[in-house]
């Protein structure tokens, strides 16, 4: 699955529930998706789970963590749901390691891609960011454009650097002389 | 994916449980493009070894099937057959399965509310 339909994955699920701004209410999606919520804390890492078996779709969510992170899990299991048709059953401890692309050639892994990236997609859309950025002007590397862009996408600052990372085109060699 | 639902779920005697397994393999093979050979090869077995098994005629050992699922890319319990009227037992093989310590799979049984955390103990 290219990243392409992955996004488009995504943006199919905001268009169906016509959410148009930030931020995102990720867990009225997962609701309307068909999948129950339940929230067990849990001291650690382990940030979610989400398991599918005949057509019951369980997503679990460590309610120690912040919320922002609650709603990256919750987000991350909802790409499985979506983009991913089988049953299974597993436990996510933690995410950013895997959001490149390509950092494995693993399947398992490939789905853990896949997943982050609707789940970046779902909780900060791609076109909502650049009518941000157009209306308000902004600046990419503006470390406080990118918190309070967090703060209305009601996601951690983390993830949106990363998201922005994503976005911004890599810089132009400049000439020093020019 | 859809195909893993579309194969056989059900198994109810001996017999049927090689039949799904090999259906699923076979399935499983298809998916990635493997022919019996070049997967018979990744796993050590010859490739009537693995006919047989996909037709459900030889009794695969875990350790095969589970060097088949590599192979092939799939968890391993995708290969095994479903069983909807044990719905907790399934859960509880699962959860076994997936390499987590017993805290976490405490966690894990709550969020899924099968009420048979003190039995975990027994792996």
């Amino acid at each position: 699955m290219t990243n392409v339909e992955v996004r488009q994955a995504a943006g199919k699920v905001l268009h169906q529930m016509g959410i148009v701004e930030p931020p995102v209410p990720v867990e009225r999606i997962a609701r309307q998706l068909g999948a129950q919520l339940r929230y067990e804390p849990f001291e650690g890492e382990l940030s979610g789970m989400f398991f599918r078996k005949n057509g019951e779709a369980i997503i679990g969510v460590n309610s120690l963590h912040p919320k922002v992170r609650q709603r990256f899990t919750i987000a991350h299991e909802l790409g499985h749901l979506v983009l991913h048709d089988q049953d299974k059953f597993h436990v996510d401890r933690s995410f950013p390691v895997l959001l490149r692309d390509g950092a494995s050639s693993k399947a398992v892994d490939q789905f853990e891609v896949a997943a982050n990236g609707f789940a970046a997609e779902l909780l900060m859309p791609l076109v909502m960011l650049q009518r941000d950025f157009r209306k308000e002007a902004l600046d990419f590397a503006d470390d406080e454009a990118a918190r309070r862009l967090a703060d209305r996408y009601n996601v951690s600052l983390q993830a949106m650097v990363i998201r922005l990372s994503y976005l911004i085109p890599s810089p132009k060699p400049q000439s020093r002389l020019a | 994916m859809s195909w893993i639902g579309a194969s056989p779920t059900h198994a109810s005697t001996p017999s049927d449980v090689y039949t799904v397994v090999g259906k699923r393999v076979r399935a499983g093979r298809a998916q990635v493009r493997l022919t019996q050979d070049q997967l018979a090869q990744r796993v050590g077995l010859t490739r009537s070894s693995i006919t047989n098994l996909e037709l459900g005629r030889q009794k695969i050992q875990v350790h095969t099937l589970c060097a088949i699922a590599d192979a092939l890319r799939l968890p391993v319990t995708s290969l095994l057959p479903d069983k909807p009227t044990a719905v907790s037992s399934t859960i509880k093989d699962e959860l076994r399965g997936k390499h987590l310590d017993p805290a976490e799979r405490a966690w894990a049984a709550r969020i899924l509310n099968t009420g048979f955390r003190l039995t975990l103990q027994d792996d």
